[in-house]
């Protein structure tokens, strides 16, 4: 089988590494402390958002209407639909704290600070929107944007912003949070666009140097 | 890359933005992501796959379970000095059922869409 064979245009090495991606995430959940943790959190959300830009240039995607409508459907409605759930039969019957809790737990949703790990859903939609507005600009353009949104991130990334305030942290965190998923999001498309100018031996070779790099 | 975790003691909380090192944590991410991207490259498992192609619907079960079994006064218990080895066959179950009710619940949707369209 073709490592690019499609069916249901779903690509078999891109399923199989978001396969890997998630049974580090389940992982990652139960060693909860520790130093496995710790590495498994240190890559196991970027990759999300890398592989998500892989595919983008991959598919050669371009921003639209329709694109977003898609994106509201597949990565929005879910979110929503699934905060909703979470609230109603884990937070709720969970929490001691009362309706005042839940309410503020309904604001972080509406913010898109969300849930963990519902929040991942629409900060990979913004980044995915954004990585494609920002490729549709010329290439100064785009490292000016870049530089900025990794300078604003570099600068600010020490402050504890959930120490703020209580309403203005949550939409703080999901924008700083997701500035900093685009850059992941644009370094996987580059790396696609890399990528595949290279042949087999080549891919293995860039696996092991990868590996090595790794341990 | 687990050298550099390991000396820093990098801890990463993406979801409150909460990173100690965020220039670490982005070479982290970017060798950990591109490795993983081309081990992928060289591994055939179904099972893999499914779990790839099921991702947001495993992500969405196994949390509030994992939640649940790894705050429990039980698991803190058992698994004291062991989480590691413990983590394993957990996870596994975990797995394993998010798998299960993500493909049962895609199934009892498209049943529905099929006798909609009847």
């Amino acid at each position: 089988m073709s490592k690019l064979c499609v069916a249901d245009n779903r690509i078999s090495f891109i399923d199989t590494a978001k396969g890997l991606g998630m049974i580090l995430v389940v992982w990652g959940h139960i060693v909860s402390t520790g130093l496995l943790n710790q590495i498994i959190y240190s890559f196991h959300m970027p990759f999300f958002f890398f592989v998500s830009g892989y595919l983008l240039q991959l598919k050669q995607k371009e921003l639209s209407y329709d694109f977003i409508r898609k994106g509201v459907k597949r990565l929005i409605a879910p979110y929503a639909v699934f905060s909703l759930m979470y609230l109603l039969f884990y937070e709720i019957p969970v929490n001691k704290e009362g309706l005042v809790e839940v309410g503020y737990m309904l604001y972080q949703t509406l913010c898109c600070r969300g849930m963990a790990p519902l929040w991942f859903l629409p900060s990979l939609f913004v980044a995915e929107v954004c990585y494609l507005a920002i490729k549709r600009l010329s290439m100064p353009l785009q490292t000016l944007i870049l530089t900025m949104i990794a300078a604003t991130n570099f600068f600010t990334y020490k402050i504890d912003i959930t120490g703020i305030s209580g309403l203005l942290s949550n939409p703080l965190i999901f924008c700083m949070r997701t500035s900093l998923c685009i850059l992941f999001v644009y370094a996987g498309g580059y790396f696609q666009s890399f990528a595949k100018y290279l042949d087999f031996q080549q891919r293995e070779d860039a696996s092991m140097a990868v590996s090595v790099l790794s341990l | 890359m687990i050298t550099l975790v390991v000396l820093f003691d990098l801890h990463i909380n993406l979801h409150l933005y909460r990173i100690s090192n965020l220039l670490l944590f982005v070479a982290t991410g970017l060798i950990g992501s591109m490795g993983l991207l081309l081990l992928s490259y060289d591994i055939q498992n179904r099972l893999i796959q499914r779990i790839g192609t099921n991702s947001l619907g495993v992500m969405v079960v196994h949390y509030p379970f994992a939640k649940m079994i790894t705050t429990s006064g039980l698991w803190q218990q058992i698994a004291y000095g062991h989480k590691l080895l413990l983590s394993i066959p957990v996870g596994v179950l975990l797995v394993s059922f998010s798998l299960c009710a993500t493909i049962a619940a895609k199934a009892v949707i498209q049943f529905r869409k099929a006798g909609e369209e009847k």
